[in-house]
This record gives C-alpha cells, structure tokens and sequence, in this order.
C-alpha cells in the first residue's frame, strides 16, 4: 500500500458523491446539504453513531471471513451463503434449547453450530475446486442462492414460527429474550465479538506460518509451492475457517439484531452482508484492522441514505444508487492505479507527436 | 528470394541478433541452427514482425519492406508455426483454420474448408479429420492444423520454430515428408532447430547463430555434422579458473533410475541415475527441454514420482514433501527467479524466511518474530551484496542480478548439505555471473554438494568435477572432469551415446 493510495480513494469517493449529487439534484434536493446531512445522520449524532455500529457488525464479521481467502487469491464469493446458513444453524440450535439451558451456553452452542454450518457450506465448492479444478466464483455464488432459498423454505415451513403470526412476514419464532445478545448504550456486544475477530485473524495473517504461506500463495502459487506451502490443505483449511466465521456473522445478526430468521426477501440488497463484504474488504487491502473501519464508514453512509429517504423525502431506490455509486467510486479508488493512466495519457500524446513528426 | 540486412536486435542486457545477413531463396529448406539463446527465435521474430529490429533492413524480391506486425506478415505471404500453437482448443479443425481465413463467404464454410483440406492430403500428405476439437488432437496434428492454417492463408514462405522438439519420430518424419512436398511447389521453408540430425536429413542450405551472429552459412552439400556441432557451441571461451579445494566429506544424494511420467502421459524422466557425494560439483548439461527441469522437480519434491529412489545421507525421501525435504538438508536456487524463487510482490523480510520458516529462531511460540526475520534479511543483503534499499523493499523492486543474488544468498545461508542450482547465472550481467558462480564453487569448497544445471556448457566444464548429460529424460554415465572435452559433451547432449 502506497501512501497516497488512502488519499486517492478519498478524492474517488468525492467523485461518487458528485456523481450521487446530479441525483439529488433531480428530486430537488440541494446536493450540499442533502450529503452533508447524509453524513452528519450516519457519523455526527449519538443515535446515528448507535445505529451504523451495529449495522457495521455482520458486515465486519463477513468482510474479514472472506479476506482469509482471498489473501491467498481464493475468491470466495459465498460469504452471503455461508451466513445465511450460519444463521439457520444457529436459529435451530438457539430455539431448540431455549428455556432448558443456561443463556452462556445457548450462546456459545449457537456460535460453534453457526461456524459449523457456515464452514459445511463452504466446504463443496473447496472440494470441487481442488479435485475437477471448477471455478470458484461460481460454485461459491451458485452456492448462496441455494442458501436464500433454503432459509425461504425454512421459515414458510418447518421453521415457521410466531413472529410470522404477528408481521405476516415469513419468519421463524423469536429468540427468548435472556439468550439474546445484549446492548451497551445501544450498541449490540457482538461488535466486541467482530473486533476480536477482525484482531485474531489480523494475528493469523501476519504472525503465523499459516497466513504467511496465504501470502505466499496469494502471490504465485508456485513460489509458495516452492516455499513448502501444501497448497491444497492450506485452502481447504482456509475455505472452512472462512465459511465458519461467515456463519458466525449470521449467529450475531439472529441472537443480537433480528432476534429470528427472517424471510429473504427482507433482507434486499442493503443487508446482504456477503456481497456487501466483498468491496469492503477489497477497500481495506484486505487488511483485517482496516477492514472494521471501513465496514462502519459504509454503514453510517447507508444509515445516512436512510435518513435522506425519511427527511428530504427522496426514494429508497435513490437511496440505493447512492450507496452503489460510492462504494463504486471507492473501489475504483483502491483498483486504479493512476500512475498507469498518467502513463497511458502521455504514451497517447507521444503517439500523436511521433504521428506529426511523420507527417 | 527474402533477404534480412545486418539486422540487429538488443533486449535490456543481451544483444540477441547483432548484425545478422539472412537469404531465404523459393523452394529451398533453410536450417537456422544454434543453441538455446543463440538469437534463432528472435530473428525469425523481427522476419514475422513479432520484433522490430533495432536496426537492418528486410527485402523481399530486391524490394525493402516493414514487416510491423503478423498481419504485414501476412500480406508478405510469410506464416510462422511457433513452438507454442495459437490454435483455439474448444474450436473443430475447420472451425480453427476458418479464422480469417477471407475467401469462401462471410458464414462459415465447412464445405470450403473440407474441399481444402483434400487438396492439402492430396498435395503434401497431411491428414487431419475437420470435425475433432483441436483439445483431442495430439502435438503433431496440432502442427498439421498450424501448417495449413498458414498454407490456407496462402503463405509462400513458412517458419517454423523447433517443429520437432514435441513429435514422435514417426510424426517428425511424416512432418519431413510433407515440408519435402511444400518445398518442390516452390515453397521456401526455415527450420529453426538445434538437432543436427534434422539439418542432415532435410536441409538444403544452413545458417548457424552463436550468441546472435552468423558463425557459419553454407549449402548443406559438402557439410559434415562435425563442422555443423563445432560452429554451434564454438570452442569455448577461456573462463576465469576457479579454487577448487580438496574437500573431505561424507555423505551422498543419490538418485536412482527416477521415472517422472507427465499429464499427457508422457515420459519426462527416463531412468536417470544420478549421484552427488558431498564437496563436489556435479554438472548436468543438456540442451533445455529434455527433462532438467522435471528431474529437479520431482528431486525437490514438487512433481509426483512415478519410479525410482532418492536417498540423501542414506535416509530415503523419495517421498517426502517439500519441507520434509528442505529440513533434512536440500537446497533449491530456481531458474524462474521471478515466478518461483520469490514471492514478487512481498517485501525481501518476508522473502527472507522461505525455506526457514517454519522454526525458531523465526517462529516462536508459533508466532512470526520479525525481528529475527528483519536481521535474516539484513544479513542477506550485506553478504551477499544485493543492491536493495532496505529489507522492507519489495522483491519486484530488484534487478534480475541483484534479485538471483538474494536467493543465492538465501539458500546458501540455510545451509542445505545439498543444493540445487539450475541456470544459476542467465540473464547475469558478466559481474554477476562471476560472483554467483564463485560462490557455488566456494559453497562446495566447504563441504557441501552442489548438482548445478545449467545450458551454459562453457559453465559447466569450467565449475564441475563430474558432468551428467540429459537427452529425452534420461542421463548419461558421468564424466570425470580430466576427460572434459567440449566436442564430445557437445555430442552427447545432441543425443550421441543415447538410444534414440
């Protein structure tokens, strides 16, 4: 990482939020005021502040499960489907021992069986890729929409619960309050769990031979081949620590933020965490620390879209753009590397020079 | 006729073709001969327009043309099969050969390309069935498919780069037999190869690069393999003389008859048979391609072994893996610097440790101490002379000289009992190569056993106490350093003394 690479995404994201201005504009909102109350709502009041933690926390969780991956150039796009199914294995586990044991334990049975099934989930396209050579990002995509179906099912049928009775929204029952993960002046303690996440796995990568044969990996599979790595067991084990920590994330969304399992469709595009992980990460150079500070600047900024629908009276489907348009630009920021562009300028008026000297 | 003038062609540190006169004469096969990076390929390169020269002039019929690119080739009526076909896998033969191909209407044109073919069988004898992917077709009929991709897009002139070095005898046969057929309808053919038995059977006039010049140009009539073996690899320059020392030392690698089969089944690793005691240097010479670079893979644990043992001080591990294999004392410095050696885009601390990273005192505790491995690195970079800013520069950062130099200098301070180095100075400025190869000699000085692979003959005789040669996968008896002779070496790795 450069040092003047913060700084281009900073300048990249400007140029989103220019962009986002002409939307604003056309639903008679002044840009200047419409995004500085966007970022006052998301960063500047104490209920803004509350709310982007705690939406920023499953997107940390998932965001750093799938760095470990693509540390080592995986790509594992699955992140949505390792969560969902997270979230399904920690539901049951949550509501099936509710009542009969103490809240510490439901807790710490919903995390293990939430990293189990977020790992089983991750497993079939690991094994695919490394024994008939499949491509990855598709086995792994192709892999969340079976879990979006497969919770739809679940919570119209099997699962359905009370909630449903109440909302009319296919959803399972509620997780008895004393299990639940508890609040800290508003703010849910599963951040505490994503911290110490985002900070184990800061460690693995840098401290361990593990992460450091990921690099090596994630660099030419032959030089860490050649180093010694076993590459085959490193991304099995890789995939699964992966998957699994996405699960855990789908464990914090039911026991601290949904409190149930809620139909798919409730949760549109604004809450699926593992796409929304992957530009996360990719802005933070897949670095684990980083990774947490950017999720919650991406969390106040959509917290703060929100308010911009319910005060200026803008569409959510504005909204929506503007949130896709910044975290577009920011992307941008990270991939471009604008020393090549420079170069490519100049090689194109040299070319025309070279042209008018010919002539 | 096609003549080339003076042509001269440098890349960054090398001088590949220097002032080089090429005549290409209608129904004639002209063998450009010479050793690997003698400036075959890339002179061919700048006649196809893949290069252009840096100075030199190609006529064509007396006229001075600019050949920019392969489609200026093209209209030249110039085609080029290179060693690495461009033909589409996925695609039939008539679904490959249709691709720009400008006659015969816009959809394809199966009818048109069939009725082609015939004449092409007709004509020359080549057979190929129109309706196989290209991906079920073996090497040889790939290159059919490449001689008449060129033929149908009515190329006279046509280059073809090491056309044997992947056929079967009987393939490279039928491959003479049908260059014959081209060359009597008036076709001019080159055949860039390094096998002298090629230039015999089918040429009529040979031209011989040496480190990018004309060293030899004659019509094959009258021309003796001899002359042809000794204008390829020169009689050697004089090399500075290295000390070498009495060394006591116990303890040998020994590699017996090692089979490595390959994906397409083919035979990489022929029985070879190799032993390296400690304190000495033994020599693998070859010309590249004939299974060096397998037979260090499988000997550094990086390839499946299909037969055949590999005892290190007596301990057998034929089966270990790579960290198995370093622990117990083997050494690796790798051609592809770049690829392989290090992780390019990772600083030169953590480039430091491959090889030593998986004990104290680097990983402590199971943790990475980056301050032993800072020290490591410091310590590379100072002993060994890397030009290196600091050990937090990245790898991609380094020249090619400085970066081959940290390796060795890696490797070496792990003290492997036994190291591998293949091609351990090409592309090495003349500084460099001196230091790298003095270096290889004095580690063998104290003690250690070095197996150095190399296509540089000259390095060879002037650093080895004993020289294997490899020639399709398998090895040769080794040569004591007293019965060193150039020519008969030479010989050797052209496949004298094997069984072809």
């Amino acid at each position: 990482m450069q040092i003047g690479k913060p700084l281009q995404i900073i300048f990249f994201i400007i140029i989103g939020l220019i962009i986002s201005s002409f939307f604003l504009l056309a639903s008679n909102v002044s840009p200047i005021s419409g995004i500085l109350y966007m970022l006052y709502s998301g960063f500047g009041t104490r209920i803004g502040v509350i709310a982007t933690l705690n939406d920023s926390i499953p997107m940390i969780i998932v965001a750093i499960a799938i760095i470990i991956p693509f540390t080592a150039k995986f790509w594992n796009i699955g992140g949505q489907g390792q969560y969902l199914v997270g979230s399904i294995f920690a539901t049951w586990i949550g509501l099936d021992l509710a009542g009969s044991m103490p809240p510490a334990i439901v807790i710490m049975a919903a995390l293990l069986l939430s990293f189990v099934g977020g790992a089983l989930w991750a497993f079939p396209p690991t094994a695919m890729k490394l024994y008939f050579g499949t491509n990855e990002v598709i086995t792994t995509l192709m892999m969340n929409f079976v879990a979006v179906y497969l919770v739809d099912y679940l919570v119209s049928g099997p699962m359905e619960g009370a909630l449903q009775r109440a909302t009319h929204a296919p959803s399972s029952s509620t997780i008895p309050s004393p299990d639940q993960l508890f609040y800290l002046h508003g703010v849910n303690i599963g951040i505490v769990i994503a911290i110490v996440i985002a900070v184990a796995i800061f460690f693995l990568i840098r401290y361990t031979n593990f992460g450091y044969e990921l690099r090596l990996m994630g660099n030419s599979n032959i030089a860490a081949q050649y180093a010694g790595a076993p590459l085959k067991r490193n991304m099995f084990q890789a995939m699964l620590l992966s998957g699994g920590i996405a699960g855990i994330a789908g464990m914090v969304q039911v026991f601290g933020l949904a409190h149930a399992l809620l139909l798919s469709e409730l949760s549109d595009i604004t809450t699926s965490f593992g796409y929304v992980a992957i530009p996360i990460a990719l802005i933070a150079f897949l670095n684990p620390l980083l990774t947490v500070i950017s999720a919650i600047f991406f969390a106040g900024i959509l917290n703060g879209a929100y308010v911009l629908e319910v005060v200026y009276g803008i569409s959510l489907n504005l909204v929506i753009i503007i949130y896709g348009l910044i975290m577009i630009f920011a992307i941008m920021g990270v991939m471009i590397n604008l020393n090549r562009v420079t170069k490519l300028f100049r090689r194109g008026r040299k070319n025309k020079l070279v042209e008018a000297a010919k002539n | 006729m096609i003549a080339m003038k003076g042509i001269v062609k440098e890349f960054p540190g090398v001088l590949a073709v220097d002032h080089v006169d090429f005549e290409l004469y209608p129904g004639e096969i002209h063998a450009l001969l010479g050793e690997n990076g003698a400036g075959k390929t890339t002179l061919m390169n700048v006649l196809y327009g893949i290069y252009k020269a840096d100075s030199g002039e190609t006529l064509i019929n007396g006229k001075p043309v600019r050949i920019n690119n392969a489609v200026d080739a093209q209209s030249n009526r110039i085609g080029m099969v290179h060693q690495h076909f461009s033909l589409i896998p996925a695609f039939t033969v008539a679904e490959n050969l249709s691709i720009g191909l400008k006659d015969g209407g816009f959809i394809l044109k199966e009818e048109y390309v069939g009725s082609k073919i015939k004449e092409a069988e007709d004509k020359y004898g080549i057979h190929i069935d129109v309706n196989r992917k290209v991906d079920d077709l073996s090497i040889g009929e790939q290159q059919r498919v490449e001689v008449l991709k060129l033929l149908f897009r009515g190329a006279n002139t046509l280059i073809l780069d090491e056309p044997t070095s992947a056929l079967t005898p009987q393939e490279a046969e039928n491959l003479f037999l049908s260059l014959k057929a081209l060359k009597a309808e008036g076709k001019a053919i080159v055949v860039i190869t390094h096998k002298l038995y090629e230039v015999m059977e089918i040429a009529d006039r040979v031209t011989v690069l040496r480190k990018g010049r004309v060293v030899f140009k004659s019509m094959k009539a009258g021309v003796t393999s001899d002359i042809l073996a000794e204008a390829m690899i020169g009689k050697g320059v004089e090399l500075a003389k290295y000390k070498k020392e009495e060394v006591k030392a116990e303890g040998s690698l020994v590699i017996e008859k090692l089979m490595v089969i390959g994906e397409r089944h083919d035979t990489l690793v022929n029985d070879a048979t190799i032993r390296l005691n400690k304190g000495e240097i033994i020599g693998v010479a070859g010309v590249s391609g004939n299974g060096q670079k397998e037979l260090v893979e499988a000997l550094f644990g990086m390839r499946k072994i299909s037969a055949g043992s590999i005892t290190m001080g007596g301990k057998d591990i034929t089966s270990s893996n790579v960290k198995a294999r370093v622990m117990s004392g083997l050494g690796y410095i790798p051609e592809e610097r770049k690829t392989k050696g290090v992780a390019i885009s990772l600083s030169l601390s953590l480039n430091s440790v491959i090889h030593s990273h998986w004990g104290a005192p680097y990983l402590v505790n199971k943790m990475f101490n980056y301050t032993a491995i800072r020290k490591l690195a410091k310590q590379i970079i100072s002993k060994f002379n890397v030009a290196a800013k600091s050990e937090a520069a990245l790898a991609k950062n380094l020249s090619g000289g400085n970066l081959q130099k940290f390796i060795v200098g890696r490797e070496m301070l792990n003290e492997p009992d036994y190291l591998i180095a293949v091609n351990p100075t090409s592309g090495l400025d003349i500084g460099a190569t001196e230091y790298v190869r003095k270096e290889l000699v004095d580690y063998r000085n104290r003690g250690k056993g070095v197996l150095l692979v190399s296509e540089d003959l000259d390095e060879l005789l002037a650093l080895s106490d004993q020289i294997v040669v490899m020639y399709r996968g398998s090895t040769s008896p080794s040569v004591n350093q007293k019965d060193f002779d150039r020519l008969k070496i030479g010989a050797m790795m052209l496949g004298e003394g094997f069984t072809r």
